[in-house]
């Protein structure tokens, strides 16, 4: 008597998968139109090959997958393989202005399908559904996992850029004469702005061999002991690189606060507007400008 | 003069370059030096250039505060040129008084000052 060989749940559900495999793609495809077509999101080629790859390596892990102690092959070429094709496709998902909300339930909707698709095999034991159940909960969820953490990773990275960008825009420090830089300060001067403000005005000064600096606060509304302390601290490492600081455009409420703060601006020379603080910096300069008769 | 070199610029002006194996730990070692050499030139004006100095800490903080208070007492101003923007950024952070020496950018309006002073 010739004896079957016991097949395996992986392998009952390759054979499942290929017996079924037109319900679900067509399933697979219908579901993904409604998700991602009525956007445009995806075309509806794009929704049917990402369909079929997603089944070819969804079949490819099967074969690494040991499903009885429910240990995937992470570091095998299939795992990485499905990885990178969610990865992917969420990117491309989200660069068309697509959600991750939108991708996630899609993924969501790929297990449930692949679930369903079981439904009328009679061929495997309540064990075997239940190793098969338990191996697509851990594969989806890593998927997901990975797939936020992408999309976490790349949206830390998009503020930290802006953060940057703004950083870099809010700071515009320019020779407006041979000698003369003026910095306009707009918003609040914490520690980090501060530090990079500094920073760039030095290299400037060094670089341009600046000998006077106009700082203009016209657009700093508030004021605490800290900003003025960042203030005070900018004005000092402005004297000793050899240039000579001159604050403008303080407001009266600024005014009472450093004066309630007791903060002494004595050796900092001060003048109303930036255009007196111009003059200022050509007097000294012994710059004189003066209109044509 | 080890650790430490002097340069004439002018009848009154003279220029002082740190080397690599200055100690600014111990001034002492150096001021019987120094103010022999500004007295020999009647020097009104010394120029610490600062130019090869990355970082400025408390310990050389104090060594420029002391030979300007020495230099002071022989009639002579001190002017430290061509501060790092490293040296002023980090130098700005730590005291919280105005030096005692006079800054600028460079030997040029290091003079400028100087004569017009």
């Amino acid at each position: 008597m010739v004896r079957k060989k016991k097949m395996s749940t992986a392998e009952l559900l390759i054979d499942n998968l290929k017996l079924n495999i037109g319900n679900i793609t067509s399933l697979i495809e219908s579901k993904g139109a409604d998700a991602f077509g009525d956007d445009n999101l995806l075309s509806g080629e794009e929704i049917e090959d990402y369909s079929l790859e997603f089944l070819e390596l969804f079949v490819g892990i099967l074969h690494t997958q040991d499903l009885v102690s429910d240990k995937s092959n992470k570091e095998s070429h299939e795992y990485k393989a499905l990885i990178s094709f969610f990865n992917n496709c969420s990117e491309e998902i989200q660069i068309r202005g697509g959600t991750m909300d939108l991708f996630v339930s899609y993924m969501h909707f790929l297990q449930t399908s692949l679930i369903e698709g079981l439904h009328d095999d009679t061929s495997m034991t309540m064990s075997q559904y239940r190793e098969v159940l338990l191996m697509m909960a851990s594969l989806f969820n890593d998927m997901t996992l990975n797939v936020f953490e992408i999309y976490l990773g790349e949206k830390e990275f998009t503020i930290k850029a802006q953060q940057e960008e703004l950083l870099q825009t809010s700071t515009p420090i320019t020779e407006i004469w041979d000698g003369v830089l003026t910095l306009p300060i707009i918003g609040s001067l914490d520690s980090s702005r501060t530090m990079v403000v500094m920073e760039k005005l030095l290299q400037k000064i060094e670089s341009e061999r600046s000998r006077m600096v106009v700082i203009d606060v016209t657009g700093v509304m508030t004021i605490d002991s800290q900003v003025a302390h960042h203030l005070i601290q900018m004005m000092r490492a402005v004297k000793l690189m050899g240039a000579t600081p001159i604050i403008t455009g303080i407001r009266p409420e600024i005014a009472r606060a450093l004066t309630n703060l007791n903060i002494d601006l004595g050796d900092v020379v001060t003048r109303a507007t930036l255009s007196e603080g111009l003059k200022e910096a050509f007097r000294y300069l012994n710059v004189t400008v003066s209109t044509k008769d | 003069m080890q650790g430490i070199h002097l340069t004439i610029l002018s009848r009154q002006c003279v220029l002082l370059e740190p080397g690599l194996s200055l100690d600014p730990a111990h001034p002492e070692q150096y001021a019987d030096d120094i103010i022999a050499f500004l007295q020999k030139n009647q020097s009104k004006g010394l120029l610490y250039d600062l130019k090869n100095i990355a970082l400025i800490d408390q310990t050389y903080y104090e060594w420029l505060k002391y030979l300007t208070t020495l230099c002071k007492l022989n009639n002579t101003q001190v002017i430290v040129i061509d501060m790092q923007p490293s040296a002023a950024f980090g130098l700005s952070c730590f005291i919280n008084e105005t030096p005692p020496f006079k800054t600028a950018l460079n030997i040029e309006t290091a003079r400028q000052s100087f004569s017009q002073d």
